[in-house]
């Protein structure tokens, strides 16, 4: 006898049809559920071949099989060989074919067996190719669910994730246009439920993982991704814990870049850049909540976070605290920090040393940050800067919570050639805005810069502001000189820096920058500067210059000796890039000066050249001039004018041909004349040797 | 009489076309300097110019754009035009791109285009139909380089929209920038290399 143990028969049809030797029994159901499953439209055909084996034959038009595998139509099983043995009934070899909304059509051969006494159904199928690859999947369903659950457990190796997604591509939330491809090399899931699914163990390995968004910032490139998840079901909500591992290619988030591969520059000897992620959260009410989330990254980052993912809306909300417990930015590949720093004004900043704190975003918006500096090490070879022994502690918090106290202190610093001392600030920093809290003074090469105020608003855009009040203590110039690399000279500069603002990228200076060099005064006044931040800055200013010593001057640029005073200046000079491009200035003997007045042979000869002459050299060297290595002169002065890389030349005062350059007096009197007015003044900078060709006149009486 | 508004009419048009000429856009001096420039920022001798154009910047050799009896009012009238400003047009200046500040932008970008030309090679990024670059295929450049190429075009087209207005100023007339811009546009295509892309409004085109 044979016992059919089924939850709901609504409607049987038994019809038997000799056929031939082959006794053929079909049974028609209309409607059957039990083991969390739902059929209609059920014929089962018993194929009687003989008296040893007998055939069966399932057709379902529609299969439900609960809300994690869907709806199934033409369900088809072909079970060629149908055992009937106390105490378990099974079928060796059944082929099974179905079309799965969810998943597309299925084809394989499994083994299915009935246990009566547990009222069991278990089945476990042959190898099954799909996508480029194999998978096997085994299961057991039980009748009364609340006794023991339904289990189905899947191992799958080497499947390709690209033909996965041509086949299950709209499961994905993913959008078309991004490129998905690797191979699923290793993947074991243990799924079971009571009615529904309540627990999971994935563990899965994946190879060659590339993935890319349509604009290119989001991508991975021959990732090796491992994770294991152990998740259950627990009042409507998903507990889960497990363990991601990354541990080659490459991985683009923005501007965050990574490479994981042991050869890439990531990787030193014996400390591999592997991501690994422990977790334990809960998914409830399109909420994703980490209550544990330990972060490593290589040598660089450690971490511990606590967060929120809510995905009711179209992006999801993020809410984290993070505990950071090393940052080694020793360890920050070049290449990851060249991409974090892209674009600021600190390009090429390079570091070492630690840094701690933590870190909290609300609603996607960063709103706290509390850092320790440990010993840090800055430098950026471009900008000109190098900190060292910087130490302290930075707390920036965003606009809603109270501003708190920051410090910082560095051992030396070095800004183009010129060393700071150390020093201790402190200061306030809330949401895009930086205050210092007190003056400080930073001992710069023998002086010192005494910063009274600084407060920098809107920090990072275009509508930043900075205002600074400050004073430099006298620096002397021979080791400003040798700071900047030029010819050494006596002298010093100092100045009150009074009001320096920073407004929509245009730079002012309230007041005059003074310096004493050459026993005279140069005073910088009108300074601005536009687009101050920018890769060309433009700088205006007016430069006034009284009573330097010429014999100071000459010497220390070894112009050929000259003595006496010089007056100057350069108006309306004006830089674009660091390069002067207008500026009307005149450089002349100090009007009243009473001093002795010589000028030696070379200094003629250097003088001609700037005239646009060749031939001062030779005149010299004729007749009784060459006998004499210096000359008494009444005046001397040349002024230009200059625009559209156009110098427009003039002297102390004109001559019959030309203008004075140096008006002589005296036994033998030395004139150097020049009649070229315009010369180029990009030669003029390059060569004093390559301008006109108009030749300057020495006359001698 | 029947003469006099027919003289009127033309004397009207005359003294119009006169003063149109001093605000006309120097159409065919811009692409001589924007083939200057671009050959000397890609390192290539510059492009075929344009067909030529009459003062006003119209196409003469365009049979499609007129009728017969159109095109044969327009090139009269084009002569007349010639004949009356000859002086004037003769005796206009090339434009002026020897600024420091052209100088500097040119220098920048020529610069810039010896770590560019490569993605150009590639079709990685491609000219846009408005004068600026940009990014065509972003998975086609390898992921360490993503963020550097983007700066470069940032940087890039930062640079362009700076030329074209350095010009402009440079030559008196800063509400000249829009169509130096286009002109710049039309030359940055034409003298791309071949395989080079370009966007010309409605999707990529490989030269």
């Amino acid at each position: 006898m044979i016992r059919i143990s089924l939850a709901r028969l609504s409607c049987l049809l038994l019809v038997s049809v000799p056929l031939g030797a082959i006794d053929k029994t079909i049974l028609s159901f209309a409607d059957w559920a039990g083991y969390g499953m739902h059929a209609q439209g059920i014929t089962v055909e018993l194929l009687l071949a003989n008296s040893d084996r007998t055939a069966a034959r399932v057709q379902i038009a529609t299969l439900d099989l609960g809300p994690e595998l869907g709806i199934a139509h033409s369900v088809q099983i072909y079970c060629p060989t149908l055992e009937i043995k106390a105490p378990m009934y099974s079928c060796v070899g059944a082929k099974i074919q179905a079309h799965f909304q969810k998943f597309g059509p299925l084809a394989l051969v499994t083994d299915i067996r009935w246990h009566p006494q547990t009222q069991a159904l278990d089945f476990s199928s042959n190898a099954i190719a799909l996508a480029g690859g194999q998978i096997r999947v085994q299961g057991v369903w039980r009748k009364h669910w609340h006794e023991a659950p339904w289990s189905i457990e899947a191992t799958a190796t080497n499947l390709s994730i690209a033909e996965l997604r041509k086949q299950w591509g709209t499961q994905l939330p993913l959008p078309k246009d991004w490129i998905l491809d690797g191979r699923l090399a290793y993947a074991h899931a243990l799924l079971s439920g009571n009615k529904t699914l309540n627990q999971a163990h994935i563990d899965a390995e994946i190879s060659k993982f590339n993935l890319g968004n349509a604009d290119g910032t989001v991508a991975a490139q021959n990732l090796q991704v491992g994770f294991k998840i152990d998740a259950h079901s627990v009042s409507g909500a998903w507990k889960a814990q497990g363990r991601l591992m990354g541990t080659h290619g490459e991985l683009l988030i923005g501007r965050l870049y990574w490479n994981f591969s042991p050869t890439g520059p990531a990787s030193s000897a014996g400390s591999p850049a592997t991501l690994s992620a422990d977790f334990s959260s809960t998914w409830r009410n399109n909420t994703l909540v980490f209550d544990r989330l330990q972060l490593n990254l290589g040598q660089l980052l450690a971490a511990d976070a606590l967060a929120s993912l809510n995905f009711s809306t179209k992006s999801p909300t993020i809410q984290l605290s993070a505990q950071i417990t090393k940052f080694d930015l020793g360890a920050l590949p070049q290449q990851t920090r060249a991409g974090l720093l892209l674009g600021t004004m600190l390009s090429k900043l390079d570091g070492r040393g630690l840094i701690k704190g933590q870190f909290e975003v609300a609603n996607n918006v960063p709103v706290a940050l509390n850092l320790v500096l440990q010993d840090l090490h800055l430098g950026d070879r471009v900008a000109g800067l190098v900190i060292d022994g910087l130490d302290g502690h930075v707390v920036w918090n965003s606009t809603h919570r109270p501003a708190v106290p920051s410090e910082l202190s560095w051992q030396s610093a070095n800004t183009y050639g010129i060393g700071w001392g150390s020093a201790k600030i402190q200061f306030v920093t809330e949401d895009a805005d930086f205050q210092l809290m007190q003056g400080l003074r930073i001992p710069v090469l023998d002086g010192a810069l005494k910063v009274s105020s600084l407060e920098l608003r809107h920090i990072g855009d275009a509508q930043m502001s900075v205002r600074f009040d400050g004073v430099l203590e006298p620096l002397s110039m021979p080791l400003l000189c040798k700071a900047f690399g030029w010819p050494i000279f006596a002298g010093s500069v100092a100045g009150a820096i009074p009001q320096l603002k920073v407004e929509h990228g245009r730079m002012t200076l309230g007041g005059q920058l003074h310096a004493k060099i050459f026993d005279g005064d140069v005073t910088v006044g009108n300074l601005t500067m536009s687009d101050a931040f920018g890769a060309r800055p433009q700088l205006n200013a007016d430069i006034s210059i009284n009573r330097l010593d010429l014999a100071a001057v000459t010497s220390a640029f070894s112009f050929g000796q000259i003595t006496g005073r010089l007056n100057g200046r350069i108006a309306a000079l004006h830089l674009v890039g660091w390069e002067p491009t207008a500026f009307d200035a005149s450089l002349f003997s100090t009007p009243g000066d009473r001093s002795k007045k010589l000028i030696s042979q070379r200094a003629v000869e250097n003088i001609s050249s700037i005239g646009g002459g060749q031939g001062a050299t030779a005149a010299l060297e004729r007749g009784a001039l060459r006998f004499f290595k210096e000359f008494h002169y009444q005046q001397l002065g040349l002024s230009c004018t200059l625009a559209n890389d156009v110098c427009t030349l003039n002297g102390v005062e004109p001559n019959a041909t030309g203008y004075y350059l140096v008006k002589g007096s005296g036994i033998p009197r030395i004139d150097v004349i020049s009649d070229s007015r315009r010369v180029d003044w990009r030669k003029l900078v390059a060569s004093l040797k390559e301008l006109s060709n108009s030749q300057p006149t020495v006359t001698t009486q | 009489m029947k003469y006099l508004a027919l003289k009127v009419t033309l004397a009207t048009a005359l003294l119009a076309a006169c003063v149109t000429i001093n605000v006309y856009f120097p159409a065919a001096a811009v692409e001589k300097a924007a083939d200057q420039i671009i050959g000397d920022v890609i390192g290539k001798p510059a492009a075929t110019p344009l067909t030529p154009q009459s003062p006003t910047g119209r196409n003469l050799s365009d049979p499609g754009s007129n009728s017969l009896p159109t095109r044969f009012v327009v090139l009269t009238l084009d002569r007349i035009l010639k004949t009356l400003v000859s002086n004037a047009v003769a005796a206009a200046p090339d434009l002026d791109i020897s600024t420091p500040t052209v100088r500097q932008i040119t220098d920048s970008m020529k610069s810039r285009h010896a770590q560019l030309g490569q993605y150009y090679d590639s079709g990685a990024i491609g000219y846009t139909a408005d004068g600026m670059v940009d990014i065509r295929d972003a998975n086609s450049i390898a992921l360490a380089e993503r963020n550097v190429v983007r700066t470069l075009l940032a940087d890039e087209n930062k640079d362009r929209s700076a030329l074209y207005a350095e010009i402009a100023r440079a030559n008196g007339h800063p509400e000249w920038s829009t169509d130096i811009k286009a002109t710049f546009a039309k030359r940055w295509i034409a003298n791309a290399k071949a395989g080079w892309y370009y966007h010309d409004g409605s999707g990529w085109k490989r030269k």
